[in-house]
């Protein structure tokens, strides 16, 4: 009877353990392959420019500034990419490219949007798993496109002179279209 | 057979973190509230008042917070470097005087800590009364995806399990702060070198002042032992 009530303890004991101790057992871990599907098949979307990004650290927030910090400069890069394919077409159209005074204003709305472009962007999905002793955090970024070209429209807009030779070509024509498309995607946003 | 299960069903609810629906959801009070924090004593009132006291802190820093700072990172091949950071909070402390005139509307005691929910009277008691039931909470949505909204800014926070459950809580709350900060606005600076070994500089830098900040929601994950906090803003 006694070997019983200590064999039925011991096995109550054992329980309370398994039931603390499951969590380190389930504990996700990129070993396992656990990877998050948006971060393996970056979302597409015209309205957008994605960034993914992972970092480790064995500081779980270090993990998530290191993979956010470099998520967003290279939708910094994007935006640049774009935007100066872009300048490069309308110095093209237009011989903007003989006139340093408005290549040089161009650059420098270029330059500002660039660097203003960023303050739209947001961290859409975030997830951490232990990697070993490490934390690894994936992330991924958005940024919507449309606000990048309403930004440098609004730069043009500033420099009448630029506005006046921009507004000649082709560029112009699908970039303020594109404006128009961000403006509706706004409202229905907001609706 | 049944004492088995008994015993795992004991052991989960022991393990398992319990608290009230308005410490889990305490946007849904739809109303000025802050959360206070203790330690555990043996003195329960010393505890509350304790806590009561932390809560004045938070709503100061609610009220108003300018963060500024940043930190750079060295990327290489072989990973990403920690070059350091200066990050910082900068709060009007003459408005802990104005927290402390908040009214305690409940207070929750367990082995690891002791919160309070502060309020200056703007909550209605129907909606207090509802969320005063203790209960546990499934994974949120938010802790992986991010609320989108065009009324409010979201950042999350997460800090992994100290000593005291107060520590994570308050980590958890200052990186939330921050990283709605990050959300307002952000600069990121980048510098690429390309040669046999590809390598970058990375510097964000943080100037924004918050006002108004409200804790959405929090979570405790029962598996990883980490703390989630959602904090909002409106734009």
């Amino acid at each position: 009877m006694r070997q019983i009530q200590t064999l039925m303890f011991l096995s109550l004991a054992a329980m309370l353990l398994v039931g603390c101790g499951g969590g380190a057992k389930t504990m996700q871990s990129a070993e396992t392959g656990d990877i998050p599907d948006w971060y393996l098949n970056v979302p597409r979307d015209p309205n957008y420019l994605f960034a993914v990004n992972t970092a480790t650290s064995q500081d779980l927030q270090l993990a998530f500034d290191k993979a956010i910090t470099a998520a967003r400069a290279e939708i910094g890069r994007q935006v640049e990419v774009k935007i100066n394919a872009l300048q490069k077409r309308f110095e093209e159209e237009t011989g903007a490219g003989a006139d340093a005074q408005i290549l040089s204003s161009f650059t420098q709305a270029t330059k500002t949007v660039v660097s203003t472009s960023l303050s739209g962007s947001r961290v859409s999905k975030q997830k951490q798993l232990r990697d070993g002793n490490m934390w690894r955090a994936y992330v991924l970024v958005e940024y919507p496109v449309g606000a990048a070209n309403e930004a440098l429209m609004q730069q043009i807009k500033q420099n009448e002179r630029m506005y006046t030779k921009f507004r000649e070509s082709q560029v112009f024509k699908e970039l303020d279209e594109e404006t128009k498309k961000y403006d509706e995607w706004k409202k229905q946003q907001n609706q | 057979m049944s004492l088995v299960v008994l015993a795992m069903l004991v052991g989960k609810g022991i393990c398992f973190s319990q608290y009230p629906a308005w410490f889990f959801q305490q946007g849904e009070l739809l109303c000025h509230s802050v959360v206070g924090y203790a330690n555990p004593s043996i003195y329960r009132d010393s505890a509350i008042v304790e806590a009561a006291r932390n809560g004045a802190e938070i709503y100061a820093r609610m009220k108003k917070t300018t963060l500024m700072g940043g930190q750079a990172f060295w990327a290489t091949e072989v990973g990403t470097y920690w070059m350091g950071s200066n990050f910082r909070e900068e709060f009007d402390t003459s408005l802990i005087l104005s927290g402390r005139t908040l009214n305690i509307l409940d207070s929750y005691v367990s082995k690891n800590i002791v919160i309070v929910l502060l309020s200056d009277g703007s909550c209605s008691k129907e909606t207090i009364r509802s969320m005063r039931v203790v209960k546990k909470q499934s994974k949120p949505d938010w802790v992986e995806s991010l609320p989108a909204s065009r009324e409010y800014y979201y950042g999350v926070g997460s800090a992994p399990e100290y000593y005291f459950e107060k520590s994570s809580w308050t980590e958890a709350e200052r990186l939330a702060r921050r990283n709605l900060g990050r959300a307002v606005v952000s600069d990121v600076k980048a510098l690429q070198k390309m040669g046999e070994q590809g390598q970058e500089i990375r510097d964000e830098q943080l100037q924004v002042t918050l006002s108004n900040i409200q804790i959405a929601a929090r979570w405790k994950d029962p598996q990883s032992s980490l703390y989630y906090v959602l904090a909002r803003m409106r734009r």
